[in-house]
């Protein structure tokens, strides 16, 4: 066996299941994405549409994956050992990308089936005509080639991620990070718009998504994959790899499972930096400072260079046509609120180590938990405040240099104003009523309660964008505040109960993922 | 027998690792500055020194890890560098293994890595360290798991063995296990160690040469029979230098 | 029949600030001599010896190197380091004892302003 071979091995043996568990992961994940694609639009359209929305969501997944698997790669702690192998850097890399091939595939498949059992549901309730079935074959192949050939690309596409994180010079950066940006922000700005479903009726219609047109992009993206993995990937070993050992990048820098070396930091800070004793204030602090660590990321950064700019680049193109700007108002507000909630969900197996510390400090269950979703609010708020200022700015630049709007001015910032209020609200809620999740884990019993929770949380984004931003206006194009109004009216209280709930119940967030890690072992 | 043999075909050897007038800065500040020294083959060297004097930096230029600021580095007469990473076998610090495979997995894996692997050597060293082949990595004891990390650097023929702090962590009897161990690798006389360590008394009967760093350069270079003749053990010259 | 004899006692204690092989050469030496390790006996190797006593190979070498040129050792090439059945070397080495103990002795007196038969006359009428 050759040692390419052997490391790809290596690589991919982290992902092994138990056959069971793949199945039921499998199970699972076509559980999730057949009501999905049912409730969406935008897999609804015409018998293509749920094999493109496969593609779509799989290259997501993959630069995903393959982003995040770099991006933690420099904080984990067999890093070193990895990197001392004696073999080329660039058999590493190709290691890295064979196992994330071999995994993507994997995770293909359910989804690929679960387009086609979507295409048959879809037939039967009459949506569309069913296609003959040479064309039904037809499009399978020519889906599947295509997806086939999109995720070398997508993996390498993440795995190009290093390169950004290797830069030094900011201006640099700035300039490849917005159309790295968009690489991985395009095919999820589309998931989000083909939720309308006007523009997805004009997008899945369109002649260049025939099979035919399939076919031909699937030999464009293989002379890409193929270019890509003899060109891009050496010079992603080279420049990705040699940052690695440098000082600056060692485990702690913003590793979420690292920055355990960080809190002390935090912690010296706040004792020193402020005479008051306050103990939530303390507390706030050191959750803070765990957020804040994770800003400093070089990912992360690149992030905050790019974001704004797109964002009002965006805004000024956008402001001139009121329906696509609230169509796209929404998009740069959901993923921070979804940021935050993920985290929150993930804060107790990140943070494992560190929680029995946290639990054992003399204070409250309450006070612990608050302080938490305290550190996490404020994060998110200042992304979206952030996100709205230069959105703000994109439009106040059409006044300056003066395109012509049809409706004024103020009626933009007054729907600015009003998605930051809404999802300020989501996020406040959705934070108070996941704390309620210590809570459920008292007895298997309430188990299944869980994901309801989870899940309803992480459904309420999609759909204030599809109700509370309306397609068309009849009486008047300014938003309608008696909504929001009547959920923060029940949904504050609610989110009160939860959160006093949870923290009496916070000491179960230990338990339970000693157990899901023994799972996770076995 | 194989190594015993090149051992002696090559009386004049370069030395095992030859740093000369080494300087690294990150971000306007020195971590290392006009380091030179040499280890001879066949030493045992200690590198010691305080917390952040630069000697894990140190190691992993010697590895080829870091690129060098300026200055050089030779290992067994070559320029260092990732081409090199055949003849070294580090112990890098603070890092572990993959810890979702069991160990006879990991040792499959390590087999097909390492060109010089010797699995014999390996069945021996899970006897003598006592490593349980079938325990996945991640739930061992961290006295168990340097054992085993010790076993991986071991189990290679590559001539120089780097240890960057082999025993944080581990208990008496497994320091114990390992630094005997180190010794019975190193009898046949053409292996040589380097090792950072801050378990002096643990250590120091097992040096034979003593690299002394702190701030960044070298305090010390000394020859430990040297020192003793005069009266010095290895920890009352650490004191002398570092106190 | 090797093994059933240690060559240092098991509770050795090593000073760290002196020539370790020395204190070897010592110590075994006076084992030899007072007959706990008996002629003909065959040591353990250079390997052994250092990795049991956490000790340098070179130190382990050097401590066989220095008992070999005392004679007290002997190394037959493909069989191993045995202990001399010289009866003569061994009386030699008895008697080098002997003389250095005496030395120290008479040191120790001097320094006290005594010669070695007026310590031994004191220690008497005691």
């Amino acid at each position: 066996m050759t040692a390419l071979k052997t490391i790809v091995k290596l690589e991919y043996s982290r992902y092994r299941l138990k056959k069971v568990h793949e199945l039921l992961a499998g199970l699972a994940l076509m559980a999730v994405l057949l009501p999905a694609g049912l409730f969406f639009p935008l897999s609804g359209i015409t018998p293509q549409s749920p094999f493109l929305t496969a593609a779509i969501l799989l290259w997501i997944i993959a630069m995903g994956v393959s982003a995040i698997h770099m991006i933690s790669f420099y904080g984990q702690r067999h890093k070193d050992w990895f990197l001392t192998f004696p073999a080329p850097r660039l058999t590493l890399l190709r290691a890295k990308a064979h196992s994330l091939l071999k995994l993507c595939l994997r995770i293909a498949g359910p989804v690929f089936t679960a387009a086609a059992l979507l295409y048959g549901l879809s037939v039967l309730s009459g949506r569309y005509e069913p296609l003959p079935a040479f064309g039904f074959i037809y499009t399978l192949i020519a889906y599947s080639l295509l997806i086939l050939t999109l995720l070398p690309l997508a993996i390498m596409s993440g795995l190009l991620v290093s390169v950004l994180m290797s830069i030094r010079s900011q201006v640099l950066l700035l300039l490849l990070a917005v159309p790295y940006s968009l690489l991985w922000l395009a095919p999820l700005t589309a998931a989000i718009l083909l939720n309308d479903a006007a523009t997805a009726a004009a997008f899945y219609g369109s002649e260049y998504l025939s099979p035919q047109y399939m076919l031909i992009y699937s030999v464009i993206l293989l002379i890409l994959d193929l270019s890509v993995y003899y060109v891009l990937l050496p010079v992603i070993a080279g420049k990705g790899f040699s940052m690695l050992p440098q000082p600056e990048s060692k485990p702690a820098e913003g590793s979420p499972l690292h920055s355990g070396y960080k809190t002390p930091r935090g912690l010296a800070r706040s004792a020193c930096s402020t005479g008051s004793r306050s103990p939530l204030l303390s507390l706030y602090r050191l959750d803070a400072s765990r957020l804040r660590s994770m800003e400093r990321h070089r990912s992360v950064v690149v992030l905050k260079l790019a974001l704004p700019v797109l964002m009002a680049v965006a805004a000024y193109f956008l402001t001139g046509d009121l329906e696509a700007f609230l169509t796209c108002l929404g998009i740069p507000f959901t993923l921070p609120v979804m940021f935050g909630f993920l985290w929150m969900l993930s804060r107790s197996s990140l943070e494992q180590k560190q929680l029995s510390w946290w639990l054992l400090f003399p204070q409250s269950r309450l006070r612990l938990l608050l302080s938490g979703v305290a550190a996490v609010w404020v994060t998110v708020m200042r992304i979206l405040l952030v996100l709205a200022c230069s959105m703000l700015a994109g439009i106040a630049a059409t006044q300056v240099i003066g395109s012509p709007a049809p409706y004024h001015i103020s009626l933009y910032i007054s729907w600015l104003w009003y998605s930051l209020v809404v999802y300020t609200l989501a996020l406040t809620l959705g934070l108070g009523v996941l704390q309620s999740i210590y809570y459920l884990m008292k007895s298997k019993a309430l188990a299944p309660l869980l994901f309801v929770v989870i899940v309803a949380v992480l459904l309420i984004l999609p759909q204030i964008n599809k109700y509370l931003f309306p397609d068309q206006f009849t009486v008047a194009p300014y938003p309608s505040w008696s909504i929001p109004g009547l959920a923060a009216l029940i949904g504050l209280p609610l989110a009160m109960c939860c959160t006093v709930a949870g923290a009496k119940y916070f000491h179960l967030a230990l338990g339970t993922n000693k157990e899901q890690a023994a799972k996770k072992q076995a | 027998m194989n190594i015993n043999r090149t051992a002696q075909d090559a009386p004049a050897a370069p030395a095992a690792v030859e740093c000369r007038d080494l300087r690294f800065v990150i971000k306007n500040r020195v971590i290392l500055d006009g380091i030179s020294f040499h280890i001879p083959q066949g030493s045992i060297t200690g590198l010691l020194g305080p917390n952040g004097a630069g000697k894990s930096s140190l190691l992993r230029i010697i590895s080829g890890l870091t690129p060098a600021g300026s200055g050089t580095v030779n290992i067994n007469g070559r320029p260092a560098g990732i081409e090199r990473l055949g003849e070294i076998s580090m112990l890098p610090d603070r890092s572990s293994l993959p810890g979702w495979l069991t160990v006879q997995e990991w040792l499959g894996f390590a087999a097909g890595i390492y060109p010089d692997w010797d699995s014999g050597k390996a069945a021996e060293l899970l006897l003598s360290l006592s490593v349980t082949p079938d325990s996945l990595i991640s739930t061992m004891s961290r006295g168990e798991e340097a054992r085993l990390q010790l076993l991986t650097c071991l189990s290679r023929q590559a001539a120089l063995i780097i240890l960057d702090e082999p025993f944080t962590g581990v208990d008496l009897i497994s320091r114990e296990v390992i630094a005997s161990a180190v010794v019975g690798e190193m009898a046949g006389g053409c292996r040589t160690f380097l090792i950072a360590t801050h378990d002096i008394r643990e250590m120091e009967l097992l040096f034979d040469r003593l690299i002394l760093i702190g701030g960044g350069r070298i305090q010390g270079i000394d020859d430990v029979d040297q020192l003793r003749r005069s009266g010095y053990s290895v920890e009352s010259r650490y004191r002398e230098v570092f106190a | 029949m090797d093994s059933s004899y240690e060559l240092l006692p098991e509770q050795f204690l090593i000073n760290p600030s002196l020539p370790i092989y020395e204190q070897f050469v010592q110590a075994i030496r006076e084992r030899i001599v007072s007959g706990m390790i008996p002629p003909g006996v065959r040591l353990p190797s250079v390997r052994d010896l250092a990795a049991s006593r956490g000790v340098n190979p070179t130190t382990a070498a050097r401590t066989y190197q220095e008992l070999e040129r005392m004679g007290l050792i002997v190394t037959y090439r493909g069989q191993g380091t045995f202990v001399t059945r010289e009866e003569g070397v061994i009386a030699d080495a008895r008697k080098a004892i002997i003389r250095q103990a005496v030395q120290q002795f008479k040191e120790i007196a001097a320094s006290l302003g005594l010669t070695a038969e007026q310590m031994l006359q004191m220690n008497k009428e005691e």
